[in-house]
């Protein structure tokens, strides 16, 4: 099948941060159609039908999660995650940096399609200039009347807001995002109730990804059936559209591909450059350094949502790291057990002592003081850690350690049994 | 309303509840416990611990129990299979991770949730052999909190107690992950009037008592349930004792009063019963010196005494203040002590600016204020004087359940935007009457207060069902006009709405004033607010207590008897727990007075008006008698002994009743028949009867509102706004010396405006004089004072508030000139 | 590896802060992007603005207490809050805050751990350590900087520099302390399918 790039169109040859060049591209034709032609619930249909699944982790079809907000004559909110921070993945920058008009002409018509008048742009901390350039593409939007009041006459307002984070990781989940919108430490929520019941300020709050807002204006330019239509693996009609992986580790050209959902992981690697020279493929995270381990096994494994996760992994991120035989899984635990462990925002107890001792385990073990208890400690953190807390970092804390014990045990056992050099303290 | 009921399935036993109800209070009613560290029912759940963690049917992951409600028919919950316990232990497992261990040193240890539980469903050993976190020990964290973050599960029941109930938000979580930590802003102390119940509340010996420390183990404690004395709240408490000696006071909740807080005041400040300061024997004054004395000795000094003034000058050469801090069976017989044995009405409990203590027109109870629409503060501090009912009236605040006005020349302050109308001292009742007037559908006069606020005050008051006014009790002409407000503020509610109603609260000056009130310690009142100048109260009183010569005239109140003592018309003065120089508002007065009359104290310790006494009486404190308290809204409730008088105290009603005998005169038979009598003349004081307030016409006759001219001072005056602090006043709190640390320093405080325009600089000492009255005092700056007063603190007996003021001019402003002490200069 | 956990004590200034008369119209307008009765919310934009506003760019604790008057709420709780988050310093830092990726990508697996060494070796100081001058600030950060394309990759004040290696490092240093400032090794615009950035000519015209 011949893919064309729908959401990275232009990028690298034409200024897209200009309002015109987007313009001279097709963009704000979605929004001129949306709002003077379609009826909101028909937007909303629209969504449903093109199977848009959330591009921010989760892969919950944006249409439904639409339907979930409730008739209560509260306001209701759109918050747009641009935190960005699972490790691995860096398509939401590509998106914020070269192409911002289209995340607000897709915040506009899923804010029209959900009659809400404010919304909001949550954008990591570190990402200082793509709020700048996030704030300017509102304001030429503002200055075409594509934004305030009364857009195109048609009686609808939206106001936009870009609100920076701090740095903590844990402001991508959805409701500790809200928390710290709202002024408070970035700790989620207890769910239920769920944003789309109670979320920001307490009223009913859309919250999708910036890649997910950025499929919108083409699917309301294409049709829902254009956007089902695109998809690498036909079989699987539960995923589709047009997909930004981040490809990254031990490939020779690491970078930001935009392509159809359901190629295989093999294929995907192929797309970027495929393995070093003389080097063999030991391992892949499919999603962001949550997501569990492939193994060689399931090179053929199709990149869509429902092919990774019957592999015992998931697509999350689509932020695909590569380990070839030079890379030591057990090292990668240590980063990753780093990594939650100062990022767990410390609320429950199975995360915030869980992470730590991940880290301080694995530590141990690459100075050589690993035990065969410790390999039981990392395999009970499947039920001790997951499942157990307010939100899933516990869980994706878990994972990779849990997934390098089922899938690569000798490389743990290397260790435990001082088969290997152990790394310099 | 009714609430909708829900079948809900626990372990097997299927059960109904309320729609809405969470799983651990759905369990208990099943008689099911399920494991909790963070959940409390008096917080919001959290849901953070996880050590809930249960099965729920067609849910796949484990569901924290204390943040599932059953909302639905038909939920089955499993709270006992092998994979829960795996949860459970798998929580205390990481717990324990990092928790330093130290349960023999540790205070907590036998009432303590982390060893309970542990012992329950935890694991046997540490897996970890990794070092442990270490984190701050030892910290003192306030007044009277230590804190040790060790061992600290992060539950966050301290954090959510100050914000959610206290709504102060000063201790909390800083940084994140397992750096996380309970702890104060930089250089912040956690001095919250509440910092105490957050010990009760710490599920592990995190945060402990300073006081309590190292002393007892909680398996060695004696229990009895009791009364905090502190004010007129009346938490209930449990005291704790070894060996006879009081070492810590808990809460014990009941809803209607104290909702199982208690504030630090009555917490912290209970050594005082064992104080080596504490008055133990009678001392008689002689030649200028007290000599301890026998009872024997000591009553009949006191009785011949008296016995000679009555037989020449007759009643009206006595003078009976106090009886606010005494049990209502002893206020009871102080007033029959002063009619019987004294023969006058001059017998008056009220010892500072306080008239009334309550009013029958507008009954209220404090869980009044919890489902209010609207709460009206007029010319008081209820964090001051009344801590633990001001926790309602913050919950009302913070979560916008009702609209709050402020009216005063102090301004209380709460979470959130409210109505505020801040005046200078005087123009209260002004503003009071102009309200009034508009909810009555007139034409206001002018007051301080602009007008238009005035229209919005009154529509605010009249858009709730239900209003609660809460008052200080201090000035006539005020009163006058809240009652014409609550009037009319019924008036216009019944008209729309026969439901609606109007309540008026008055925190007591003393614990116990609003009992003394009411058992008749007044001197135109006898007991159940009985006119005194009626005939007919003083026969059928006459007929009861067996007497024939009751004095017709009303008697004398405060400051007349004061006054007449120091005229030398009245020859001796009883004060009971009355340390007047100390809280009466013209100290001048008081000194000419105690000069002047031969005075017999009631009381625990020497202060300043004791000591100026010429006999002192040693009396029983409050856990060493029984006898039963009236709450500021009425309710009665019993404290029985729990511990020995120290030395040879005597409860008051026993020395009243064995003085009345040293003079000749049967004043009680025995308890039962000073109850019987109660029972006719007022209730039956049974534990749970609720008191009539006060009458209106308890209220002096006072100038019409509109007649009090606007207060002014002259040019660079001050007008004195004296203000109240739970830690100031008192000797409980004067004489413990580990409590007296937290005792407010004696600070003049100034609007910002007027420190620039005087050249004054915050720390610097001061001197504010009226009259020939002066204090010294440092200066506090606040842009919170109304521009043209100056607060002073009351009851500090370094710098007495009262030595400003001059109570026969009743409670008009006082102008006071602030002035800079000379430098001294050393050679 | 030690734990020891320590209260990192915010600094406490005398003076009030100025930025709220100074950057009266920026605070106003920041205040008006959230909804009436939500000021809470414009808590993490005024400690950015506060931080910005400061010499040594830093939250004060008078900062913090002129937000919470703000924002109607306590000084303890903007230190709460604030203290939760990475980017918020409660000490004062260099003029350029560098911060590296330490994470698995960057680090482990495009030889971050060779360039955080040499970067530490160049400045003479470590992680989290200011250069005596005040030139420079070191941060090694665990959190992904979301670049892993451009690996390893460095943020200065948050602007990213891609592809580093010891050399573009030295040539980077010498231009911040020469004073001409980092601007010819930022990253202009991210590219897709891994395009380097450093032969990347602009857009044709
Ligand atoms: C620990 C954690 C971190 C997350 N980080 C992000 C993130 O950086 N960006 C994002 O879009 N979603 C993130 N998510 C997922 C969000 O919670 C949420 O599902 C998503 O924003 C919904 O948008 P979508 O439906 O459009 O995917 C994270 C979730 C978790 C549990
Ligand atoms: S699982 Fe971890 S990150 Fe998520 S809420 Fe709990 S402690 Fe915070
Ligand atoms: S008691 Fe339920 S999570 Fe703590």
């Amino acid at each position: 099948m011949q893919f064309e790039p729908v959401l990275t169109k232009g990028i690298g040859e034409v200024d897209l941060t200009n309002i015109d060049v987007y313009e001279a591209q097709g963009g704000y034709q979605g929004l001129r159609k949306a709002l003077t032609s379609m009826e909101p619930l028909a937007v909303v249909d629209e969504v449903k039908k093109a199977n848009l699944r959330g591009r921010g982790g989760a892969g919950f079809p944006a249409g439904v999660k639409w339907g979930f907000l409730p008739n209560d004559g509260r306001a209701r909110y759109l918050t747009v995650n641009a935190d960005e921070s699972e490790p691995g993945t860096c398509n939401n920058r590509t998106l914020i940096f070269a192409n911002p008009h289209q995340i607000v002409e897709g915040i506009i018509i899923a804010a029209f399609a959900n009659r809400i008048a404010q919304s909001f742009i949550y954008i990591r901390g570190e990402m200082k200039r793509g709020a700048g350039l996030l704030e300017k593409a509102v304001a030429d939007a503002k200055a075409r009347g594509y934004v305030g009041k009364n857009i195109l006459g048609t009686g609808f307002d939206q106001e936009i807001t870009v609100h920076r984070g701090a740095g903590a990781y844990i402001c991508g989940e959805e409701s500790a995002l809200l928390n710290s919108l709202e002024g408070r430490r970035g700790e989620p929520r207890v769910k239920p109730p769920f944003p789309a019941v109670v979320g920001l300020y307490g009223c009913p709050t859309i919250i999708n990804n910036i890649e997910t807002i950025s499929c919108i204006p083409h699917i309301i330019n294409n049709g829902w059936e254009w956007f089902t239509k695109i998809s690498a693996n036909p079989e699987n009609p539960k995923s589709c559209g047009p997909k930004l992986f981040t490809i990254s580790g031990c490939v020779q050209k690491p970078g930001n591909y935009e392509l159809p959902i359901g190629m295989s992981l093999r294929e995907v690697i192929e797309v970027a450059g495929g393995l070093k020279p003389g080097r063999t493929f030991k391992a892949a995270q499919p999603g962001g350094s949550s997501s569990p381990l492939l193994g060689p096994q399931h090179l053929d494994v199709r990149m869509d949502f429902e092919g990774v996760a019957a592999a015992g992994s998931m697509l999350g991120t689509a932020a695909v790291m590569v380990y070839d035989d030079t890379v030591d899984l057990v090292e990668v635990a240590l980063y990753w057990a780093k990594f939650y462990s100062a990022e767990s925002c410390g609320q429950c107890t199975p995360c915030r002592e869980g992470t730590f001792w991940l880290e301080r385990t694995f530590d141990r073990i690459l100075q050589g003081g690993g035990t065969a208890k410790d390999v039981k400690i990392i395999g009970d953190m499947r039920t001790q850690m997951a499942g157990t807390t307010i939100c899933v970092l516990s869980d994706a804390a878990a994972f990779y350690p849990t997934s390098l014990l089922k899938l690569f045990p000798e490389e743990l056992d290397r260790y435990i049994k001082k088969l290997k050099e152990v790394r310099p303290a | 309303m009714s609430v909708q009921m829900v079948t809900v399935t626990i372990d097997g036993r299927t059960i109904q509840v309320p729609k809405g109800t969470n799983l651990v209070e759905a369990a208990k009613l099943a008689g099911i416990e399920i494991p909790v560290f963070c959940y409390h029912p008096k917080l919001d759940p959290a849901g953070v611990c996880r050590m809930c963690l249960v099965q729920i049917e067609k849910i796949p992951k484990p569901q924290a129990a204390c943040v599932t409600n059953v909302d639905r028919d038909g939920m089955v919950v499993m709270t006992q299979t092998p994979a829960v316990d795996d949860l459970r232990k798998g929580v205390l497992e990481f717990l324990l991770l990092n928790h330093p261990l130290d349960c023999p040193v540790c205070d907590k240890g036998g009432e303590c949730d982390l060893q309970d539980l542990t012992i329950e469903h935890g694991p046997a050993v540490s897996r970890l052999v990794d070092p442990k976190i270490h984190k701050p020990k030892s910290v003192e964290l306030g007044n009277f909190i230590v804190l040790d973050n060790e061992r600290c599960i992060l539950c966050r029941r301290c954090v959510r107690f100050d914000d959610e109930i206290a709504t102060e938000g000063n201790l909390i979580i800083e940084e994140r992950g397992h750096s996380n930590f309970v702890t104060m802003m930089a250089g912040e102390s956690y001095d919250s009037y509440f910092s105490g119940n957050t010990i009760e509340l710490c599920p592990v010996g995190a945060l402990t008592s300073e006081q309590y420390r190292f002393q007892a183990r909680p398996w060695d404690l004696k229990k009895v349930e009791s009364v905090c004395h502190g004010c007129s709240v009346g938490c209930n408490v449990n005291e704790e004792f070894r060996f006879g000696k009081l070492l810590r006071l808990t809460a014990r909740d009941n809803a209607a009063i104290d909702n199982g807080w208690m504030c630090d005041r009555g917490r912290f400040n209970y050594k005082f019963v064992h104080e080596a300061d504490r008055v133990t024997q009678p001392l008689v004054k002689k030649d200028g010196q007290f000599v301890p004395v026998t009872w024997a000795e000591a009553l009949a000094t006191v009785a011949e005494k008296f016995k000679a003034i009555k037989a020449s000058v007759g009643g009206k050469g006595f003078g009976v203040i106090g009886g606010g801090k005494l049990a209502n069976e002893e206020a009871y017989l102080l007033q029959k002590f002063a009619r019987v044995a004294l023969q006058t009405n001059n017998v008056d409990h009220r010892v500072s600016e306080q008239l009334v203590a309550s009013l029958a027109a507008f009954p209220g109870k404090q869980t009044d204020i919890s489902d209010a629409g609207a709460i009206l503060i007029v010319d008081t501090e209820p964090a001051e004087t009344a801590p633990v009912l001001d926790l309602r009236i913050r919950r009302m605040a913070d979560r916008k359940k009702a609209k709050l006005a402020v009216v005063g020349a102090v301004m209380p302050a709460y979470r959130g935007r409210h109505a505020r109308v801040q005046v200078k001292p005087g123009q209260t009742a002004g503003v009071l009457a102009a309200l009034a007037a508009v909810a009555a559908g007139r034409q206001p006069a002018a007051s301080a207060a602009d007008p238009v606020a005035v229209t919005k005050l009154v529509e605010l008051l009249k858009g709730a069902k239900k209003v609660v006014i809460l008052w200080g009790g201090n000035d006539a002409a005020t009163g006058k006009a809240l009652i014409d407000l609550a009037s009319a503020l019924k008036k216009a509610a019944m008209q729309n709405d026969p439901g609606r109603s109007v309540h008026v609260l008055i925190p007591g000056a003393q614990a116990n004033s609003r009992g003394a009130e009411a058992m008749g310690v007044l001197p135109n009142f006898f007991p159940g607010y009985a006119p005194a100048a009626e005939a007919k109260t003083r026969e059928t009183v006459s007929n009861l207590w067996g007497v024939r010569n009751l004095v017709p005239e009303p008697g004398l109140a405060t400051g007349a008897m004061l006054k007449a003592a120091a005229d030398g018309e009245v020859k001796a003065l009883v004060l009971s727990g009355a340390n007047l120089l100390n809280t009466y508002p013209d100290r001048k007065l008081v000194t000419e007075a105690l000069d002047k009359a031969f005075v017999v104290a009631f009381d625990i310790f020497l202060n300043e008006t004791a000591a100026a006494a010429d006999v002192v009486l040693p009396v029983a404190a409050i856990s060493e008698k029984s006898g039963t308290y009236t709450t500021l809204d009425g309710l009665v409730q019993a404290v029985k002994i729990a511990k020995k008088p120290e030395g040879s105290a005597q409860a008051d009603g026993d020395i009243l009743v064995a003085l009345a005998s040293a003079m000749g005169v049967r004043l009680a038979e025995s308890p039962l028949a000073t109850n019987n009598e109660i029972g006719k003349l007022v209730a039956k004081l049974d534990g749970s009867v609720t008191l009539t307030g006060a009458p209106n016409s308890l209220l002096p006759a006072a100038a019409p509102a509109s007649a009090v001219a606007p207060a002014t001072a002259v040019a660079g005056d001050l007008l004195l706004v004296p203000v109240d602090r739970l830690y100031a006043g008192g000797s409980t709190a004067q004489f413990d010396v580990e409590f007296r640390h937290a005792q407010p320093k004696p600070e003049a405080t100034f609007n910002p405006a007027d420190a620039a325009r005087l050249g004054l600089k915050a720390g610097e000492e001061i001197e504010l004089a009226a009259g020939d009255g002066f204090i010294r005092l440092s200066v506090a700056v606040d842009k919170r004072v109304v521009a043209g007063t100056v607060q002073a603190i009351r009851g500090l007996s370094a710098a007495p508030v009262n030595a400003l003021m001059n109570a026969v001019s009743g409670t008009a402003p006082v102008a006071v000139t602030a002035r800079k002490l000379a430098l001294e200069v050393a050679d | 590896m030690s734990h020891e956990i320590t209260k990192t004590i915010a600094i406490r200034e005398i003076e009030p802060p100025t930025w709220p008369e100074r950057c009266k119209d920026e605070v106003a307008a920041i205040l008006a992007r959230y909804p009436e009765e939500r000021e809470m919310s414009a808590i993490l934009p005024l400690l950015h603005l506060s931080m910005r506003e400061r010499d040594g760019h830093y939250v004060a604790v008078s900062d913090m207490a002129a937000i919470a008057e703000i924002c109607g709420v306590s000084t303890a709780y903007v230190d709460s809050v604030c203290s939760f988050y990475a980017m918020f310093h409660r000490h004062p830092v260099g003029k350029y805050v560098i911060t590296i990726c330490g994470n698995m990508g960057c680090h482990l697996l495009q030889g971050g751990k060779a360039l955080v060494e040499h970067i530490q070796q160049t400045l003479g100081i470590a992680g989290g350590e200011t250069t005596p001058d005040g030139l420079v600030t070191l941060e090694i950060t665990g959190e992904c900087l979301a670049a892993c394309d451009l690996g390893p990759v460095i943020q200065v004040n948050t602007e990213y520099v891609a592809k580093v290696n010891a050399a573009k490092w030295d040539a980077l240093l010498d231009a911040l302390k020469s004073g001409k400032g980092p601007e010819g090794y930022l990253e202009k615009l991210p590219l897709m399918g891994g395009a380097c950035q450093d032969d990347w000519k602009g857009f044709p015209e």
